[in-house]
């Protein structure tokens, strides 16, 4: 092995012989240790933090002096996304830094939905050819297809088999249309059924469903980390990629399809289902991931005005896009409303019934950027808020994704506070969910005052001692003790800071402002809402006192306020299994007025009193 | 004798009401208005910045006090400009080509002109010609604000549209925005950057040398 350096990961013991100069978080990918980049290695999140012992690392460039306190360094902290391996060394990851698998969601709502899918399996029984009968091969098997079917056409390399598969089914065959096009023709038996998979492609995680088609029902699941997330966690950090590297489109591209792939795999695998026997393929994505995975240039989507290529739906061969399905499948990429509005939010629109709400009803998607529909009774309105990734853990001094160690619900006891993490691990980081109950816990108790501020000492002095003791440091840097040194599974207590609390203010604040604008369209007040829908993975695990304690979502009863769970999966799912479902989200796309919040002059001030904590 | 300190309470307080009476009642009884802005507003306005900077206070707090500013500045601006007081310097402060974020901005904005500094307000999505435009009409400094990494490149093409239109070393460039690091300022050879509104204000004064 000439000039390869071995690089071993702690606590696992990974290797990898690398080149010299391979940036620490290329390494650890290539010794199979998937490292959290958030920021896409600007050394802005500080999210990718490994240690180190020796010298086998280049010295701290300025980016890491700036960014990591003096004893960090003095501890050997690095960030993998700035250190070069330039000789043998031992990394240590903190599990913090590490991209387990996440605690995914896996289903919506998609009951009562009756299949009518496009994809049609149909057993068929002809009449053999005879002097008197001399239809061609194609016109006989269409006419056995039945009315609907007459003018069916079929690929040149299918018909160039068509006479030997049909002949050795003795005119028996199955065969498989999608739409008026015939795809697959086999003996009897060859395709006992006909699936369809329904992609979620998600900025950080990647989701697909195996569907039955003849009955609907999902079948099998798979997901996974959206790969793409090495380039930076929010979307426009994946443009930024996309425009400033060589080849940067088509690597986004490639990865985009090659995890698609990915997940269809896993999910046919979980469902033993062949992936050949996969005859269609739905997707739903925000615009840019859509974009990405088409291949298409997300580039003047993440500049103002924001003008995607297309915003309608698009059907694709599964082969030309290099999806591993049946070669002659068809991917379905449902439509956008606008560069900021995507296709997943098309199949939240679709899934969860908004526009068939009696009442004003409000759906919101949060994730990096917040997704916020409302049904007035009488329209439909949508406006994207940029929230951040604070709800996914950056910018969040122990902020992590859901996965096993994260704090993930904080509960207020007697005296003090209580927590728990996902999977019953020692604390490691805290995830969204937990953000949002640690600060409604910490409004509570009076350790953050209404504008956002933790209490000073003279404050603090006046709080119970099991709350007070936990309350230490200065300006930026005071801190709420979530997890002691001991209750931690790092060698350091879990905080929350005052840093953190204000960046949740951002967030939180930029998607109440959103709401608020939306409903000032239509002239409604928060309290005519009647229903709130919370969707994705994260509307799923928060609390709902803690989101109304906060100000995230409007005060309404508990009872009104729902999580929906992957509903724009779920749509997606609707959509394969039924085309009256997929226009009606074609419908949908064209019906949604989108309000562009970065024209409001109103936005500010709304910004500014939805930042602060007053529920209501 | 009217309360300057008082006024400078108010304004922390994002007492608006209160900020616009006092400020009326000073220039009624004959207080030169350069005074009521130094000792008000200004002072004010300082210990609003040193809030900030410590995060005691957040964007809202801000933005409140800055309103109350305003009410008190809009009594003010006239007087001054009739006195003929010169300004700490000129400002052109605008959110860079393409990008539409401007609350940043409009902290800097207020905290600027909260420390005497005349502002040129040139908005959102402001092309670098713009700029240009204002070095040479006599803006001492060139404020540029980015919120998108996607956007940073906008403020590389205003310093080089300088450059070309032979402006560059007329006026200081200093960015700043989120994303915005030292490094980039440094990469991209801007004169300054701050990371907040407050030290924005330092930073100004810095570049152009004023106490
Ligand atoms: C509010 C907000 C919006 C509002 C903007 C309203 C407005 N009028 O400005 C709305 C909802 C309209 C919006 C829209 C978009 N946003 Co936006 N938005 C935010 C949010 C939540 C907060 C930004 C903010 O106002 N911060 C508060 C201010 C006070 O802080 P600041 O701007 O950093 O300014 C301080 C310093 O930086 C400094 N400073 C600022 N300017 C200057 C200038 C100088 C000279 C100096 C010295 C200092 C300085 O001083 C300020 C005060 O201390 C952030 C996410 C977050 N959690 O931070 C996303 C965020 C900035 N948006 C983002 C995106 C992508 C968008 C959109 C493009 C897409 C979308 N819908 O999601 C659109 C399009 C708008 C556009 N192109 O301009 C991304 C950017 C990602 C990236 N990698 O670049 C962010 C980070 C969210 C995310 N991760 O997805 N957004
Ligand atoms: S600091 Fe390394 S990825 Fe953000």
């Amino acid at each position: 092995m000439t000039g390869k350096i071995r690089a071993e990961f702690g606590p696992g013991g990974e290797v990898a012989f690398v080149d010299p100069e391979t940036l620490v978080v290329e390494a650890a990918a290539l010794a199979g240790v998937e490292l959290q980049t958030p920021c896409g290695g600007k050394g802005k999140c500080g999210q990718c933090r490994v240690v180190t012992a020796g010298d086998g690392l280049t010295p701290p460039d300025e980016v890491e002096v700036s960014s990591l306190s003096e004893e960090d360094l003095a501890k050997g902290v690095r960030l993998s996304c700035r250190a070069r391996i330039v000789g043998p060394t031992q990394i240590t990851i903190p599990a913090g830094s590490r991209i387990t698998t996440s605690t995914i969601l896996e289903t919506g709502l998609v009951d009562g939905v009756p299949a009518q899918p496009n994809v049609r399996r149909a057993e068929l029984a002809l009449p053999k050819p005879a002097l008197g009968d001399q239809r061609a091969d194609l016109r006989r098997i269409t006419a056995g297809l039945g009315a609907g079917l007459a003018g069916c056409e079929a690929d040149l390399d299918l018909l160039r088999e068509l006479p030997e598969r049909l002949r050795e089914s003795d005119f028996a065959p199955v065969a498989v249309t999608i739409g008026n096009r015939l795809v697959d023709i086999r003996g009897a038996g060859g395709i006992p059924q006909a699936y369809g998979c329904a992609v979620d492609i998600g900025t950080t995680t990647v989701v697909a469903y195996v569907v039955e088609l003849e009955s609907g029902h999902v079948v099998g699941t798979g997901s996974a980390p959206n790969p793409q997330g090495a380039h930076g966690a929010d979307v426009v950090s994946r443009v930024e990629f996309a425009d400033q590297t060589a080849d940067g489109l088509q690597t986004l591209h490639e990865e985009s399809v090659g995890i698609v792939n990915r997940v269809i795999a896993e999910a046919c695998g979980e469902a033993d289902v062949s992936p050949r026997d996969v005859y269609e393929v739905t997707v739903v994505g925000n615009t840019c991931m859509a974009h990405l995975f088409l291949g298409l240039n997300p580039h003047y989507v993440a500049r103002a005005p924001y003008i995607p290529v297309v915003d309608q739906p698009l059907r694709v061969s599964a082969a030309e896009l290099g999806v591993r399905v049946n070669p002659r499948g068809e991917v379905y990429v449902l439509p956008n409303v606008a560069g900021w509005v995507g296709a997943d939010t098309v199949g939240v629109v679709l899934s969860t019934r908004l526009r068939e709400s009696e009442g004003p009803t409000l759906a919101i998607d949060i994730g990096t950027n917040g997704e916020v529909m409302l049904w007035s009774g009488e329209r439909l309105l949508v406006c994207s808020t940029a929230a951040g990734p604070a709800f996914e853990g950056a910018q969040i001094r122990h902020g992590m994704r859901a996965a096993a160690g994260a704090i993930d619900h904080v509960r207020a006891t007697e005296d003090g506070i209580a927590f728990r993490t996902i999977g019953n691990q020692p604390a490691v980081g805290i995830c969204g969910s937990g953000l949002l109950d640690a600060v409604a816990r910490m409004l509570d108790l009076g350790v953050i005052n209404p504008t956002g501020l933790m209490v000073d000492e003279a404050g603090a002095a006046q709080l119970p001692p099991a709350i007070a003791s936990r309350i230490a440091g200065k300006d930026q840097d005071r801190h709420f003790v979530l997890a002691t040194v001991r209750e931690s599974g790092l060698d350091e207590p879990i905080i929350l800071t005052q840093r953190d609390v204000r960046q949740l203010q951002l967030a939180k604040g930029a998607i109440r402002a959103g709401i608020e604008v939306l409903l000032a369209e239509t002239g409604l007040r928060p309290a005519d809402l009647e229903r709130i829908l919370l969707a994705g993975a994260f509307g799923s695990y928060i609390d709902r006192v803690s989101a109304v304690r906060i100000g995230l979502v409007p005060s309404l009863p508990l009872a009104q306020i729902i999580a929906v769970g992957n509903a724009a999966g779920a749509g997606a799912v609707m959509a394969l299994a039924s085309t009256s479902e997929r226009e009606k989200a074609t419908q949908l796309a064209e019906a949604a007025n989108h309000v562009e919040l970065s024209s409001r002059p109103d936005f500010q001030m709304l910004f500014m009193e939805t930042m602060l904590f007053q529920s209501g | 004798m009217a309360d300057l300190q008082a006024l400078a309470e108010a304004l922390i307080r994002g007492d608006r009401d209160t900020a616009r009476t006092l400020t009326q009642q000073a220039v009624d009884e004959g207080v030169a208005p350069k005074q009521i802005l130094d000792e008000g507003l200004v002072a004010g306005m300082n210990v609003v910045g040193a809030k900030f900077k410590a995060n005691e206070f957040y964007v809202p707090e801000v933005l409140i006090a800055a309103r109350a500013m305003h009410a008190g500045m809009d009594i003010l601006k006239p007087l001054l400009a009739a006195s003929d007081v010169q300004p700490a310097g000129v400002v052109a402060i605008g959110t860079v080509k393409g990008d539409l974020h401007d609350i940043g901005k409009n902290l800097v904005a207020m905290m600027l002109e909260g420390a005497g500094f005349e502002i040129r307000d040139l908005g959102v999505d402001v092309a670098p010609e713009k700029f240009v435009e204002e070095i040479q009409s006599g803006a001492g400094v060139v404020a540029l604000s980015a919120l998108l990494t996607t956007t940073m490149p906008s403020m590389a093409d205003v310093i080089n549209a300088a450059k070309e239109a032979g402006v560059r070393d007329q006026a200081k460039v200093m960015i700043g925005g989120a994303p915005v690091t030292q490094n980039y300022a440094d990469e991209i050879g801007a004169d300054g950057y701050a990371p907040d509104a407050a030290s924005a204000v330092d930073k100004a004064r810095e570049l152009l040398g004023v106490a």
